[in-house]
């Protein structure tokens, strides 16, 4: 980063603004003296202050042309030229191109200048259209009667209140859910029943079944295993008889059983009759699988029958 | 959902009664457009509630707010929505906040009267507040200083001046400069 370059805020390499070719307008242009400026009649004004507006001095391309690169007094013709010592020849064919090249530029930027006056004098017409557009319009007497006023709203209710139908809508609503929850509370209550129903099969509710229960209990062979865990291997211990197997727990859970005994579930479903489409379905494939398993044995059948006539 | 929609009718009812609701909202209001003022945010929302409706197009009269726009929680309504009581929870009134060369237009914004120590003035006492002398425990007005008051049994809320000129009684809600 050079010394100069903060004024530049920071930034390096920045390229200067391009220099305008055309200092002074380029063409003429009539001056239309604008009604609410200058001085108004009847009033001084300073000394060494122009009344009314200068336009500045117009210098079109062509007389900044002659002024500056206007075509030489004798021209040379190209045999001239090659007897030209080498100097004199690039500054003859130097001058020549020179001319040319800023012939072009003025051409270019007189091209570019009108360019943007054609594009600023669209812009301006599509803004006065606009313009005109906007001032036609007026607010329609719809809009002015309906739309609301703050003072409307502060009169008015803040909030809409339901209507009827949405009334009916919300309380059909509330009812369905209230329904729902109900019978989710219904479901799952009669669930324990069943589980509490088929647990009730191992409670002692005659004096035979509590003794039957207490002898149990207090028998010693049964026991006689787990006081020997401690001195067990573990093969011993696998070996002891467990009554709530692995497959047990998982038949439980197909057949929705609880405590040994069909859950509410399985009951709800023998009800629906789901249950008698279930064994149905199996015992027609199974029938199906016979065939099947007959069919095969009959080809097998077959199939040595004729293998042994092949051999004799 | 149907609890909610409980609490909303609740609230609604309770909104509606103007004059007993408690100021415990406008001071949270108070102190949330002091702190955007503060933080030079350019929009603040406070709760769509009657009291706070007016208040802010008490604020909006004055030149302290530059909008005031109805909207939802989610920023400023773009087309115009209806207020019901499924969606009053959602709304929210959005303040365009005003900055002058870079200073809050809206510098204090505080309670006069408050839930546990309501202020109520008679008519005289509103005129000799407005002429600049002290009413109570209430500091005397600053120029440029605006009040807000709730005139006896009415639900609208006005400006010190304006009840002055009406000669109310009523009560001071909130003082702005």
């Amino acid at each position: 980063m050079g010394k100069g370059v903060m004024k530049f805020g920071g930034k390096s390499g920045l390229l200067p603004k391009p220099k305008e070719i055309f200092k002074q307008p380029y063409k003429h242009q009539v001056y239309k003296k604008q009604t609410d400026l200058g001085y108004a009649e009847g009033i001084l004004h300073p000394k060494k202050i122009t009344r009314d507006y200068i336009p500045p001095k117009v210098s079109t391309p062509e007389q900044l042309l002659k002024r500056s690169a206007h075509e030489p007094v004798k021209k040379f013709t190209e045999e001239e030229i090659a007897k030209m010592p080498i100097n004199q020849q690039f500054k003859v064919k130097n001058a020549q191109m020179r001319r040319e090249y800023l012939k072009d530029s003025y051409e270019k930027e007189v091209e570019r200048l009108e360019k943007l006056e054609k594009h600023a004098e669209l812009l301006k017409l599509d803004e006065e259209k606009l313009a005109q557009e906007a001032a036609k319009h007026t607010q329609s007497k719809a809009e002015f009667f309906t739309s609301p006023t703050l003072e409307s709203y502060l009169n008015g209710p803040l909030v809409r209140p339901r209507t009827p139908e949405e009334q009916e809508t919300l309380r059909i609503k509330r009812e369905s859910n209230r329904l729902q929850t109900r019978l989710n509370v219904d479901t799952q209550r009669a669930a324990s029943l069943f589980e509490l129903y088929n647990a009730s099969i191992n409670f002692a509710i005659t004096e035979e079944k509590l003794e039957k229960l207490v002898d149990a209990a207090f028998d010693s062979k049964a026991d006689e295993a787990w006081n020997n865990v401690a001195s067990s291997t573990p093969n011993k211990i696998s070996a002891v008889k467990n009554h709530v197997t692995f497959d047990n727990a998982l038949v439980d859970i197909v057949l929705d059983n609880v405590n040994k005994g069909p859950g509410y579930e399985a009951v709800e479903d023998y009800l629906n009759g789901f249950t008698d489409d279930i064994k149905e379905l199996a015992e027609q494939i199974k029938r199906e699988k016979n065939l099947q398993d007959i069919e095969a044995a009959n080809e097998n059948l077959n199939k040595v029958a004729e293998m042994k006539r092949t051999d004799v | 959902m149907l609890a909610l929609t409980g609490i909303i009718s609740t609230v609604y009812r309770t909104t509606t009664a103007t004059s007993t609701m408690s100021l415990v909202k406008l001071a949270n209001v108070c102190a949330h457009l002091q702190n955007v003022s503060m933080a030079k945010a350019p929009l603040a929302s406070i709760p769509y509630t009657r009291l706070h409706l007016q208040i802010a197009f008490g604020l909006y009269k004055e030149g302290f707010i530059s909008s005031l726009q109805r909207g939802s929680q989610n920023g400023p309504d773009i087309t115009p929505v209806e207020v019901t009581p499924d969606n009053v929870s959602t709304r929210r009134l959005w303040l365009g906040m005003k900055y002058r060369q870079g200073m809050p237009v809206l510098s204090k914004f505080q309670l006069i009267s408050k839930p546990n120590r309501r202020v109520y003035a008679e008519a005289e006492d509103l005129r000799s507040f407005a002429s600049g002398n002290r009413f109570r425990f209430v500091k005397p007005l600053m120029p440029g200083e605006i009040v807000f008051v709730r005139p006896k049994g009415a639900k609208e809320v006005i400006n010190l001046h304006e009840a002055v000129k009406k000669q109310v009684a009523g009560e001071l809600l909130c003082r702005v400069y």
